[in-house]
């Protein structure tokens, strides 16, 4: 995005003021209109831009929704990695540990959240390897977590650790959707994931 | 991916004894919802739910917009009907393959209970993902509409366990309905594999096979 050494250019920093205004004005329409309801249209006249200007910034809606999306993850994420070393307890416990600070962070803005799982469901492959890889700080973290039990003698010798990540990742997606509909507290969702991951942890079987 | 034909709720009626005009016009009527949520359905899974317009899906049912609008509210409606046609007909596919495998020990049934619908259930990926993404922000009351269907799918599979724990092969005291919803949950979210990576049906039992196995034996050392 910025050049090479040097300040920017003219066009460049025009450029820039207008994704800023674009970015500032979608996410005053999300969080007050909700991410369904608003149009590109109606950003572009709260942003004071043509149509045109805010398709030059972002390919659609889903990628200005995602790109305000992915900077709270990035920050919650790195919160979570500054934190990950000091948690105590057993691999379930650390991992229902992270799980349950995301959630009260990201419950406060529950409706965002929604929006964005439920367009996950209908976007390009572009944006799904995109996600991936923006989700892959919270992945990485589980994976620690796993292999320091696994080292500790914790873990089954034989598990497939990228399954149970993936497990985790979904798990801890799909609980959101409860939260919804369930009306669920950040708490409630606390004491679920617990329950939830001691389950693949324990498993069910005699 | 194979499609099983859709079962026509007004077959039987044809070959009766000639029908008072009632009848006719009740027949007549539910041929055109039929052929509406055809259409629906060809242009959901073709351009999604955001992009398919009421004016599109009349058009390939080849009849006025007015005529949709007298059998469905709006697109949600269109929509959740089509989706509840596949909902009943996954249960009988589940259900079915649930019996076939009673002799087997549990992860082996969950998997053809599974298994079978990803072979002969949900086969349109595309639109699976329409209905998992509307699942997301349907106004409540469809949501709660779609959720009885998909309470009895849960039923399904929560018989399934019902039954393990029965033969003592599974431990008496697990909380069956969260063991279900997160079977459920894990066969859904391997849709999306199937939508970004092109997975079929075989890879995604297979998928389903290893995690089934987590849930039901753990992994705890």
């Amino acid at each position: 995005m910025l050049a090479e050494g040097g300040p920017l250019g003219l066009r460049q920093m025009q450029k820039l003021a207008t994704r800023d205004r674009v970015v500032g004005a979608a996410r005053e329409l999300f969080e007050g209109v909700g991410y369904e309801e608003t149009t590109i249209r109606m950003i572009a006249e709260r942003a004071g831009v043509s149509v045109g200007s805010v398709f030059t910034t972002f390919e659609s809606k889903v990628d200005i929704f995602n790109h305000i999306l992915f900077e709270k993850f990035e920050l919650l994420f790195a919160e979570l990695q500054r934190i990950f070393p000091h948690l105590k307890g057993s691999t379930c416990d650390r991992i229902v540990s992270l799980m349950s600070i995301a959630y009260g962070v990201e419950c406060r803005q529950l409706d965002l959240m929604i929006s964005h799982l439920a367009a996950s469901h209908g976007w390009p492959e572009r944006i799904e390897a995109e996600s991936l890889r923006r989700h892959g700080r919270l992945v990485g973290l589980f994976r620690e977590a796993l292999e320091e039990g696994a080292s500790h003698g914790e873990l089954r010798a034989d598990a497939d650790l990228d399954l149970f990540v993936d497990a985790l990742l979904a798990i801890y997606l799909r609980n959101y959707r409860k939260a919804y509909y369930e009306r669920l507290s950040p708490q409630d969702l606390s004491a679920l994931i617990e329950r939830q991951v001691r389950l693949i942890f324990d498993g069910v079987a005699v | 991916m194979h499609q099983t034909p859709v079962r026509r709720p007004y077959e039987p009626i044809e070959d009766t004894a000639p029908q008072a005009p009632t009848s006719q016009r009740l027949l007549s009527k539910m041929r055109t919802r039929q052929k509406v949520m055809e259409a629906a359905r060809a242009l959901f899974s073709e351009y999604g739910y955001e992009a398919a317009t009421i004016r599109d899906i009349a058009r390939k049912a080849g009849m006025s917009t007015g005529a949709v609008f007298a059998n469905f509210q709006d697109k949600a409606d269109l929509f959740e009907a089509v989706v509840a046609e596949d909902l009943d007909r996954v249960a009988e596919v589940m259900r079915a393959a649930g019996e076939a495998a009673a002799d087997r020990p549990v992860s082996e049934r969950l998997l053809a209970v599974f298994g079978a619908a990803y072979e002969n259930g949900f086969t349109d990926v595309p639109l699976v993902q329409a209905g998992v993404s509307q699942s997301w922000v349907r106004p409540t009351g469809l949501e709660s509409r779609g959720r009885g269907r998909i309470k009895v799918l849960l039923g399904i599979v929560g018989d399934v366990l019902r039954d393990a724990a029965h033969k003592g092969e599974l431990r008496q005291d697990f909380d069956l309905r969260l063991v279900s919803e997160m079977l459920w949950d894990t066969f859904v979210g391997n849709y999306r594999r199937a939508a970004f990576d092109g997975w079929n049906h075989e890879q995604l039992k297979m998928r389903l096979g290893d995690q089934i196995s987590i849930l039901v034996s753990g992994l705890k050392a």
